[in-house]
C-alpha cells in the first residue's frame, strides 16, 4: 500500500510554490475578473501539471516505460508543432474587430506602430540582465500586449520561459486600466489631457471594408513575409465578418472557435508551468520586464501623439498614442474615461478605438518582424 | 555579437520596419477610400 503515500513523499517545495501560483492564478480570476478565460484554465493547469507523477503530462511509469499525459500532447500538437492554438484564435479575433474608425482615420494607425516601442525597450532590458537575444525578444513580446503573439513568437525562438511569458503577456493586459492611467501621468499635464477632438463620423463603403484585410494581407506579406501567419488569420477573420456572406461563419469564428480555443490554450500553456522550469529567478525577472514593455509601450505612444502635435495645427489629444497598443477594448476605454475627468465635453472613444485596433495590426507585425529579424541577428 | 548591441540593432530595424508597412498600409487604406468614395458619388 505504499504507493498511496508515494505522491506526499515525491512532493517538493517547487511543486508546493506552483500550487499557490495555480491558486494566486485562479482566485485572480474568480475574484478579481482578471482575464479569467485564460488565466483560471492556466491556473488549474498549473496544479494539474506539478502534482507528482501526473498523468496530465509525460512521464516514465516503473515497469511501463514512457506514457504520454494529454497536457503535454496537447501543447506538442496544438503550440510546439504548428503554432495553431493561437494562429487560429486570430482568425476569431479578427471577426471580432471592427475597423471602421480606423478607416475613417488612417493616421491613426501610426500610434499603433508608435506604442510597439516598449517591446524594443524590454529587448534592451532584457539583454541588459544576462537573457540571450532569442529570450530577450522572446521576453519583449509580452509588449505586443497580445497574448496570442507572446505564445507564438515566444514558442517559434524556443524559449524556455514561454509559461512565465504567458502568464505576464494575460496578467498585465487585465492590468491595463491600472497600468495605463499611471504611465500616461507621467508624460501629460491636465491641460493636454483635456485636448478636445472632434469626431466627423461618415459611413464606410462596404467595399473599403472587403478591401481593407485583402489589402493589408498583401502588403505585410509582401513588406515582412514573417508575420504572414499571424496578420493572415486576423484579416481572414475581419474578412469573413465583412463579405456580407458568411455571417454564420463569423459568428462560428467569434464565438464557438475563440471559446473552444481560449478553453484548451490556457491548460495547454500549463505544459510550460512544471516547477522545474518556473521557479526560478527568471520568472520574477520577466514579471517585471513585462511590466517595463507596458509602461514604455504607453509612453512612446504617447509622447508620439506630442511629437506630431509640435508639427499639425490641429491637436491630438496625447492620450490617443497610448491607446495604440493591443490590448482591445480595455485601452480605448482607459483612454475615454480619462479624457471626460479632465474635460466632460471630450469625447475621445472612435479616435481611440481606431488607434487600439491599429495596434492590433501593429503587434502581429512587431512579431512578424522580430521572428524575420532576430535569426538573423544571432 | 552580444546581445546588447543585437538589441540595440533589433530595436533601431524593428521600429523602422514596423513604420514602413504601416506606412504602406496607410497609403493604400487612403487610396482605396478615395477609389471607393468617387464610385460611390
Amino acid at each position: 500500500m505504499e504507493f498511496l503515500v508515494e505522491g506526499f513523499a515525491a512532493l517538493t517545495w517547487q511543486q508546493i510554490v506552483m500550487f499557490a501560483v495555480g491558486g494566486v492564478l485562479i482566485f485572480l480570476a474568480i475574484s478579481k475578473k482578471l482575464e479569467p478565460a485564460l488565466l483560471l484554465p492556466m491556473g488549474f493547469g498549473a496544479i494539474l501539471v506539478n502534482i507528482p507523477f501526473s498523468g496530465a503530462v509525460d512521464q516514465v511509469m516503473s515497469g511501463i516505460g514512457p506514457v504520454n499525459g494529454i497536457i503535454d500532447w496537447l501543447f506538442s500538437v496544438g503550440i510546439s508543432a504548428s503554432e495553431a492554438m493561437p494562429l487560429l484564435l486570430f482568425i476569431g479575433i479578427g471577426a471580432m474587430i471592427d475597423f471602421g474608425p480606423l478607416l475613417k482615420n488612417p493616421k491613426l494607425l501610426f500610434f499603433g506602430a508608435a506604442a510597439q516601442f516598449g517591446i524594443f525597450a524590454t529587448i534592451f532590458a532584457a539583454s541588459g540582465m544576462g537573457f540571450s537575444l532569442t529570450d530577450a525578444a522572446s521576453i519583449g513580446i509580452i509588449g505586443a500586449a497580445d497574448g496570442p503573439t507572446s505564445i507564438l513568437v515566444s514558442q517559434v525562438l524556443g524559449s524556455q520561459y514561454v509559461g512565465a511569458i504567458t502568464v505576464a503577456a494575460y496578467s498585465y493586459m487585465a492590468l491595463v486600466p491600472i497600468i495605463q492611467p499611471l504611465a500616461i501621468k507621467l508624460v501629460t499635464s491636465k491641460k493636454e489631457r483635456a485636448i478636445k477632438m472632434e469626431y466627423h463620423g461618415e459611413d464606410i463603403p462596404r467595399i473599403a471594408k472587403i478591401l481593407f484585410p485583402i489589402v493589408v494581407t498583401l502588403i505585410a506579406g509582401l513588406v515582412a513575409p514573417a508575420s504572414i501567419a499571424l496578420v493572415g488569420f486576423l484579416m481572414f477573420g475581419n474578412l469573413l465578418r465583412e463579405c456580407g456572406v458568411l455571417d454564420s461563419l463569423s459568428d462560428t469564428a467569434q464565438k464557438v472557435l475563440v471559446n473552444l480555443i481560449t478553453l484548451l490554450l490556457g491548460i495547454t500553456i500549463a505544459s510550460t508551468m512544471k516547477a522545474e522550469n518556473f521557479v526560478t529567478l527568471q520568472t520574477i525577472f520577466i514579471m517585471c520586464l513585462g511590466l517595463v514593455a507596458f509602461f514604455f509601450d504607453t509612453i512612446a505612444g504617447v509622447l508620439f501623439a506630442k511629437l506630431i502635435n509640435l508639427f499639425s495645427r490641429k491637436k491630438i489629444n496625447p492620450m490617443i498614442g497610448a491607446a495604440g497598443i493591443s490590448a482591445f477594448p480595455m485601452s480605448a476605454r482607459v483612454v475615454q474615461k480619462m479624457g471626460l475627468e479632465a474635460n466632460n465635453q471630450n469625447h475621445l472613444l472612435m479616435f481611440a478605438v481606431g488607434a487600439n485596433v491599429s495596434g492590433q495590426i501593429a503587434s502581429v507585425i512587431a512579431g512578424g518582424v522580430i521572428l524575420g529579424l532576430v535569426p538573423a541577428l544571432i | 555579437m552580444d546581445a546588447i548591441s543585437g538589441s540595440l540593432q533589433l530595436m533601431w530595424q524593428g521600429m523602422v520596419s514596423i513604420f514602413v508597412v504601416i506606412a504602406a498600409i496607410c497609403v493604400a487604406v487612403i487610396i482605396v477610400n478615395k477609389v471607393t468614395k468617387r464610385k460611390k458619388q
